[in-house]
């Protein structure tokens, strides 16, 4: 059992400590209390001793390598079941792991290969081939290539370290300097046993993930969490339409007691997917973009679920930070609730905020800048002391969002200001197409922005001065980037323009590029890809 | 014949509609009416939420109430076949 924790209140969650003394301390047995896991679409099914043997062959198939402590290694799949044992033995190697999105192009895999300087990459039989080739092959291991050596057994490996970096989450930069969230073991048991504390366990016993495993939200909270305190999993392939309109049968299917999604998840299942017939759902988790009142009421009349949380989680904070717990909750745009194993504090608006100010904060009911304190707070980004230095004070973390603390101390969201785009859940950030449109020989100024989508919540659009707007400029910028950024980057309006709007101070604000380019009428790029007028 | 003037009508309309939300540079026409166009990369699979909303406000469909199979939307002919349905 776990003895008394360094950091006071935070003890790891259901990790077993091998002994008392000091050096095993600070160890954790990873899989000691893994869940059953299913595969939603193959019906797969492996229990914890199919994983501790799994994780015993990939260990020696690391070994034979010559993974050592500290070697970061890049996973370009997820959502199956050999996603979580690469996982595991990575970690119990001292490895640190970093998922990687599989729709990224082989020019983003590249970037994100020399940045991340890893020691392996590790494929599947569903990677890309030229994935495949944009990785050094002296680097690629296939998660489905056996043990040769047979050396494994379960006595491989050692039990990573509270502080060893467990993983690197790239959350933008994809195109130049990507910027990887960094967790160690440490930061992400102090998610898991807040969550623990905050949402208890019983609702999660069977969870189900539909949401990708290279993202926080999907992987630390929705299936780790559970999946490592000894619930079910049934894990699916992210996103995917035909799963989605069939939402209820599955629910029924697999007596799914909790799941957690994104709005744009429910715009599909609630208007395709018939109810659940089974009364086993007890909980719903919706995140990673603002969820309506309205929508948050259809999903409640939909699943018959009382328990519909707005979660509010980043990755940086290991995602699930805050939701809609503690007693009755009406339904309201924006309403997040209380903290989960934080403290929030909202602070004046101003370029100079200072978390440790307290004559900075705002009084109850008052809108500033969301700043967190949380034990689950990154170790930093990778490799950028820069980035980490602008976004934490004094443990205190600036979310880049605008909202307020009611006067029950509930969390409200009112805006954004960091710069990014929500594509149903998925973050796009302007920069990164910046930095590839700004590549292309005929750009002479681009600026990124994100625009309402009635289906997406927000949608890419791309304010662009050409030095040449002729067909064949625009069809070869259509080419590069399609060569360049992942399809759901792709700007969905372009605006060729003069100029940028910019401030009289020089300046571009994207948010006023935004509105100046929604008076005028976008390209009609697929005419133009046709040979007909481009309107 | 009307009925069949009715149904080429439709299926223009359609293809006009697919259009709009295809990736730019593939054209749904130019694909056979069976062929899946989600699984060819020709409309994003979460562009799938705009074909039901066309269903709902062009049709009236109400696809919820009905029960849909996945794979019908992923086609031309698969989509007429839901309209069709949905008229019976």
């Amino acid at each position: 059992m776990p003895g008394p924790e360094r950091h006071g209140w935070i003890s790891p969650l259901n990790y077993s400590f091998e002994s008392s003394n000091q050096e095993n301390r600070n160890t954790l047995n990873i899989e000691a209390d893994v869940g059953v896991m299913t595969e939603a679409v193959s019906g797969r099914r492996w229990d914890r001793k199919e994983f501790q043997r799994q994780v015993a062959a990939r260990i020696g198939v690391y070994q034979a390598h010559g993974l050592r402590p500290g070697d970061r290694v890049l996973i370009h799949f997820g959502n199956r079941l050999e996603f979580f044992t690469e996982l595991l033995a990575i970690w119990r190697l001292g490895g640190c792991a970093i998922p990687v999105d599989s729709r990224l192009t082989p020019f983003e895999v590249e970037t994100l290969v020399q940045a991340a300087a890893a020691r392996f990459s590790v494929i599947d039989d569903g990677t890309d081939p030229a994935t495949v080739k944009s990785v050094p092959a002296a680097n690629l291991l296939n998660a489905l290539e056996p043990d040769k050596n047979k050396k494994s057994a379960s006595t491989g490996g050692r039990h990573p370290k509270l502080d060893d970096d467990a993983v690197i989450l790239f959350t933008s930069g994809s195109t130049g300097n990507p910027k990887g969230v960094v967790h160690t073991h440490r930061s992400l048991n102090a998610r898991w046993t807040t969550l623990r504390q905050s949402l208890g366990l019983s609702d999660y016993a069977r969870s189900l993930c539909l949401l990708p495993t290279h993202f926080g939200h999907g992987l630390i909270c929705n299936c780790l969490f559970p999946w490592l305190s000894g619930c079910d999993l049934i894990i699916a392939p992210p996103f995917k339409p035909d799963l989605i309109m069939r939402l209820g049968a599955l629910i029924d299917e697999y007596r799914i007691s909790c799941m957690s999604s994104v709005p744009s998840i429910w715009s599909l299942a609630l208007k395709t997917a018939k109810t659940p017939e089974n009364d086993s759902l007890r909980r719903i988790h919706v995140g990673s973009a603002p969820l309506s009142e309205s929508m948050w009421t259809r999903v409640q009349q939909w699943s018959g679920v009382r328990d519909v949380f707005n979660t509010y989680g980043i990755t940086e904070t290991g995602s699930w930070v805050a939701g809609t717990t503690g007693g009755e909750v009406i339904p309201e745009s924006g309403l997040i609730g209380e903290p989960w194993g934080a403290t929030i504090k909202i602070l004046e608006i101003g370029e100079a905020a200072d978390a440790s100010l307290s004559a900075q904060e705002c009084r109850a009911g008052t809108t500033g800048m969301v700043w967190l304190n949380t034990p689950a707070l990154m170790k930093g980004y990778f490799k950028r002391q820069d980035l980490t230095d602008a976004a934490i004070q004094q443990g205190w973390f600036n979310t880049g969002d605008i909202g307020l603390l009611d006067d029950r101390g509930r969390l409200h969201l009112k805006g954004r200001e960091r710069d990014e785009i929500n594509k149903g859940g998925v973050k796009v950030f302007p920069a990164d197409i910046d930095d590839v449109v700004e590549q292309y020989s005929l750009t002479s100024n681009v600026c990124t922005f994100g625009f309402e989508d009635d289906f997406y919540g927000e949608n890419v659009g791309m304010a662009l001065v050409l030095e040449d707007t002729s067909e064949p400029s625009i069809r070869g910028l259509h080419e590069w980037i399609s060569s360049h950024l992942a399809q759901h980057k792709h700007p969905e309006r372009w605006y060729l323009l003069d100029e940028i709007p910019s401030t009289s101070r020089g300046k571009v604000n994207r948010d006023s590029v935004m509105k100046a380019c929604m008076k005028q009428t976008p390209l009609d790029l697929r005419a133009l890809l046709r040979g007909g007028k481009s309107g | 014949m009307n009925q069949m003037h009715e149904r080429e009508r439709e299926r223009e309309d359609l293809l006009a509609f697919l259009d709009t939300i295809a990736r730019p540079g593939i054209e749904p026409s130019s694909f056979s009416d069976d062929t899946n166009l989600i699984d060819e990369g020709a409309i994003d699979s979460l562009a799938l939420i705009q074909i039901i909303s066309y269903l709902e406000q062009k049709h009236g469909l109400d696809l919820q109430a009905r029960g849909v199979d996945p794979n019908d939307l992923g086609s031309v002919s698969g989509i007429m076949g839901a309209i069709e349905r949905a008229r019976r």
